[in-house]
């Protein structure tokens, strides 16, 4: 029971601190409205027209395992919206580009999240609480940039000379897996794992939680985006219709305002999952739709 | 947190979860005095389950040579000196175990192997301990140079860390055999587990991005066939079964009468607190400390029981049903008086039945009819 106590205290800690600096250093952010239709692309020029806020990141010591010391410690993040979707551009500096996994490294990633209703706890919502989070991934981007992360790609030097039930030529590119025999052994692919699909659409993923631990995959995916690195930094854009005609659309509409928090991961520090740097909740004030 | 029984160290002990034992758990015993390293069972297991994209790595089962092999490199080392040194107290851990040494924020003591470590599962393979000394030979019972094989694969914990360490809990243990799984459609490839097992058996599959790991052959346990590791052994040092929680035990089930009644099978470092169901018979040529170390205070009990085998017909006769049934056997019997032993199914149809010892034959040393002389008696 002791360890239960210690996490509780701390989070008190580090709400309070977390608070404080959220306070003196973020204003709400304007989301502006714009006419045009909005790239999914962070060097897009109407970004530069758009307000920015900077949010600080804190410590993730709520559920395990802990991040008592966060690489990235904050976002720069703009957003607008031209009254169908709503975009956000991240950027944050990382003197590293993780986007390849090995057995032992973990790539970079952003994520934002959003109420599904009027409010929900910071701690990815609660029983009935249901937040919406959107999940920005460097691996993903790369599968999409440049080719899926196969063997041939992770290990350009490795050499198999059969795989059962797989016909072709080695290095047997796994999009040649086609024998519903050879398939089995790609257990996250034929399962619908997002992660193991070759054929990524794009790099975020649309998910939905209430409390640590309940993150689920959404049956719809209405979320897109892509992150560039350059200079030491990343910039990701991350845009979804504020209504899909999803269950899970959150509440957020042109003219009015709405709580959003984010997270960040540096894959080169090993962050990954609860190993995270996490903001609190800022207030999006969403211009009305113009003309 | 829950407070749980931990049996194999005498005491209770923390763990992230409440004790819930299943029904029925999965267990083995594998006797490593008769390991020959031959690696069918790795092969066995290889062929049958980790031929796929990203698993090329993987050895969901090992063999490795002691003192200096271990896939990943450093499995058990790394554990030990994070834990430094711990004590018994006769059967009771009175040290912590890898929940209890945890830090802050952390459900146990954690371990990354690195990427190489994954490389060299046969490093150190039939390297003895030591150089011998110039004159020096075999002396018995205990070598002074030594080395022996330990076969490994998932221990199907009862308090795996695996499990706690999940964030997703993406990994379960099933209610109904124990055998522990990771959710391939809902992990995340976090490699929490992949750190928290202190056995190294959860792999990362680097093409489909989420961990995996050894399946206790499931489809075929549930088939009442024993998994394909055990099934394939060349040297029948294995068998495979359900083993009740101390106070359950019922001598005439296999895994109950060696590691509850005899206490001739051991736990792989039971300091660790997970509680595993694999258990080995200890090598009787190693040095007792080494031994003490991997497999905790029942060491030298459970070596003076075996070196009694031949006194003791039950478990003479158990050790000889070992590697002769596909089938999984619920319960055995040995036979004094024609010298033989048996094991059933659930139903108590008999399986197998094996003599326990060879009728002896005597033959002349020269055999006139084919006009050779006999080298070999047997
Ligand atoms: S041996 Fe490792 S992988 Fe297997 S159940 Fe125990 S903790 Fe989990
Ligand atoms: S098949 Fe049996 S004898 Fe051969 S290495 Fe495996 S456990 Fe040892």
């Amino acid at each position: 029971m002791r360890a239960r106590r210690l996490p509780l205290a701390l989070l008190a800690l580090i709400f309070a601190l977390g608070l404080a600096a959220a306070e003196a250093q973020q204003a709400a952010l304007q989301v502006p409205f714009v006419k045009t239709a909005i790239p999914v692309d962070p060097g897009w020029t109407g970004w530069k027209a758009a307000p920015a806020v900077q949010v600080p990141l804190m410590p993730q010591a709520v559920a395990q395992p802990w991040n008592l010391t966060p690489s990235i410690k904050q976002l720069r993040v703009q957003a607008v919206h031209n009254g169908t979707w709503i975009a956000f551009r991240i950027s944050w500096k990382d003197a590293t580009k993780n986007a390849v996994m090995y057995t032992d490294s973990f790539r970079d990633a952003v994520a934002l999240m959003v109420p599904v209703g009027k409010a929900a706890p910071i701690i990815m919502g609660g029983p009935g609480e249901r937040v919406l989070i959107l999940h920005w991934k460097a691996d993903w981007q790369e599968d999409i940039d440049r080719t899926f992360q196969d063997i041939a790609q992770l290990y350009p030097n490795a050499w198999q000379d059969w795989y059962p039930f797989v016909a072709g030529e080695p290095p047997y590119d796994i999009t040649a897996w086609t024998n519903p025999e050879a398939r089995r052994y790609l257990t996250g692919w034929v399962l619908g794992n997002p992660r193991s699909q070759p054929d990524k659409r794009t790099a975020v993923e649309e998910q939905i939680a209430e409390g640590f631990s309940t993150l689920t995959t959404t049956e719809r995916q209405s979320a897109v985006g892509k992150g560039v690195y350059a200079d030491g930094a990343w910039h990701v854009v991350i845009a979804r219709p504020f209504a899909a005609g999803d269950p899970n659309d959150p509440a957020w509409r042109p003219g009015r305002s709405a709580p959003v928090a984010f997270a960040a991961w540096d894959g080169g520090a090993k962050e990954i999952g609860a190993r995270k740097a996490i903001s609190d909740w800022i207030t999006l004030k969403l211009g009305a739709v113009g003309r | 947190m829950g407070t749980v029984k931990n049996w194999q160290i005498g005491r209770e002990m923390e763990y992230p979860f409440p004790e819930s034992r299943p029904r029925r758990q999965f267990a083995a015993v594998f006797d490593l005095n008769k390991c020959i390293g031959c690696q069918t069972c790795t092969m066995a297991c290889k062929t049958t389950w980790t031929v796929g994209k990203g698993q090329e790595y993987m050895l969901w089962n090992n063999v490795e040579t002691k003192p200096y092999g271990g896939y990943p490199m450093g499995w058990d080392v790394t554990r030990l000196e994070r834990l430094g040194p711990q004590t018994w107290e006769g059967d009771r851990y009175t040290g912590k175990t890898l929940f209890e040494a945890a830090p802050a924020g952390e459900p146990m003591v954690k371990h990354l192997p690195e990427e190489l470590d994954w490389a060299h599962p046969n490093a150190g393979e039939d390297e003895a301990a030591g150089t011998l000394d110039r004159g020096a030979y075999f002396t018995m019972p205990v070598h002074g140079m030594w080395s022996f094989y330990l076969p490994r694969i998932c221990m199907h914990c009862t308090y795996p860390a695996c499990v706690a360490a999940c964030p997703r809990q993406a990994i379960y243990k099933r209610p109904e055999d124990g055998i522990v799984l990771v959710d391939q459609s809902r992990c995340r490839g976090y490699r929490e587990c992949v750190q928290a097992c202190p056995y190294g058996k959860v792999l990362y599959n680097p093409v489909l991005r989420i961990s995996q790991k050894c399946i206790g052959c499931f489809p075929a346990v549930e088939q009442g066939t024993q998994p394909r590791c055990v099934t394939t052994c060349i040297g029948k040092i294995r068998l495979m079964g359900f083993l009740s929680p101390p106070d359950q035990a019922r001598a005439d089930r296999p895994m109950d009468f060696l590691v509850h009644a005899r206490k001739v099978a051991l736990p792989l470092y039971p300091q660790f607190g997970l509680e595993g169901n694999i258990y080995y018979i200890p090598p009787v040529n190693v040095p007792r400390g080494f031994l003490r170390q991997m497999f905790g205070p029942g060491t030298d009990g459970a070596i003076e029981t075996y070196l009694r085998g031949k006194d003791d017909p039950e478990l003479l006769g158990l050790l000889h049903l070992f590697g002769d049934a596909k089938e999984i056997l619920e319960s055995f019997r040995t036979f004094p008086t024609t010298g033989e032993a048996a094991g059933y199914d659930g139903k108590g149809r008999e399986i197998v039945r094996v003599p326990v010892k060879e009728p002896d034959y005597l033959r002349p040393f020269y055999d006139a009819a084919r006009q050779v002389y006999r080298h070999n008696i047997t």
